[in-house]
């Protein structure tokens, strides 16, 4: 018995085809998963969740990037500018 | 450092947009932020109906990008659990409510409910938007009727499979958020009672 758990290789990727439903307007988040990897690949992403309107990035929004390296860890929470 | 050693490892992350505080945990162990130089504030709410909301997993710029860049590779790995959820603060820092994810002494996933329920959303009536769980045929699928692009994961069941925590606590199944058929969607019987 085990949760079962699905592999990237580095060449895959997975990302959402259409809307789920979400809340109109909210100001909380909140992520969680499991990672198992032994690649030692600097600066490696295994997830981001971006929030963005319109194709120029011209509304506020956040990302969540959680990235590995060797030698530090590296998240944000950053708002994507008014403009570009 | 996050640590990239071939074992599993818990990621939990919250963040309110109008206070501008994040926290995070590794394997139930807070994690100090970094803010990647980008900008904090001011305090804004996310309009999920208007925007676009983009996901990925395992890659920053997908295939086909014109922002292509080699600052980040893509990841190399197994990913099992995945829950993402808007709309309702969850306060992480509170050791009972990151228990509904990770079993504080064995390290380990808490158990799933025969409904497909993880006790926290049994517990607190919250549904997460986003829940990819499974092997390679069902965590593209969200849950319920919502499917993602998926590109050619492999099945890591095999060889990487998640133990249950001996510890683990297993709540009665509730109908309070009802997922479509969440045992039709896990046929080889894994999330249910052991």
């Amino acid at each position: 018995m085990g949760v079962k758990a699905v592999h990237f290789n580095g060449t895959t990727h997975l990302q959402n085809g259409a809307l789920p439903v979400m809340p109109a307007s909210s100001r909380y988040g909140l992520l969680s998963y499991w990672y198992n990897t032994s690649s030692s690949v600097t600066q490696t992403i295994i997830s981001t969740i971006i929030i963005i309107g319109g194709t120029n990035r011209t509304t506020m929004g956040y990302f969540i990037l959680v990235v590995y390296s060797v030698l530090f860890l590296r998240m944000s929470l950053t708002l994507i500018p008014d403009s570009v | 450092m996050l640590p990239h050693d071939g074992n599993w490892h818990n990621i939990q992350i919250s963040w309110d947009t109008q206070s501008g505080s994040c926290s995070a945990y590794l394997d139930n162990s807070a994690l100090t932020m970094s803010d990647d130089g980008g900008t904090f504030g001011p305090p804004f709410d996310v309009s999920y109906d208007t925007h676009g909301l983009l996901w990925r997993g395992g890659t920053f710029y997908a295939p086909g990008d014109s922002s292509t860049s080699d600052y980040v590779a893509a990841y190399v790995g197994d990913l099992a659990e995945l829950f993402f959820v808007a709309g309702t603060p969850v306060d992480i820092t509170d050791p009972d409510v990151r228990a509904k994810f990770i079993d504080p002494d064995a390290l380990l996933p808490v158990r799933i409910d025969a409904g497909g329920l993880w006790p926290f959303f049994d517990s607190l009536g919250v549904v997460s938007q986003i829940w990819l769980s499974g092997n390679q045929d069902l965590f593209p699928r969200n849950y319920p009727g919502w499917s993602a692009t998926c590109v050619s994961q492999t099945d890591s069941d095999q060889h990487h499979s998640l133990p249950w925590s001996a510890t683990s606590r297993r709540p009665t199944a509730t109908p309070s958020a009802p997922r479509s058929q969440a045992s039709d969607l896990h046929p080889d019987g894994d999330l249910g009672p052991p």
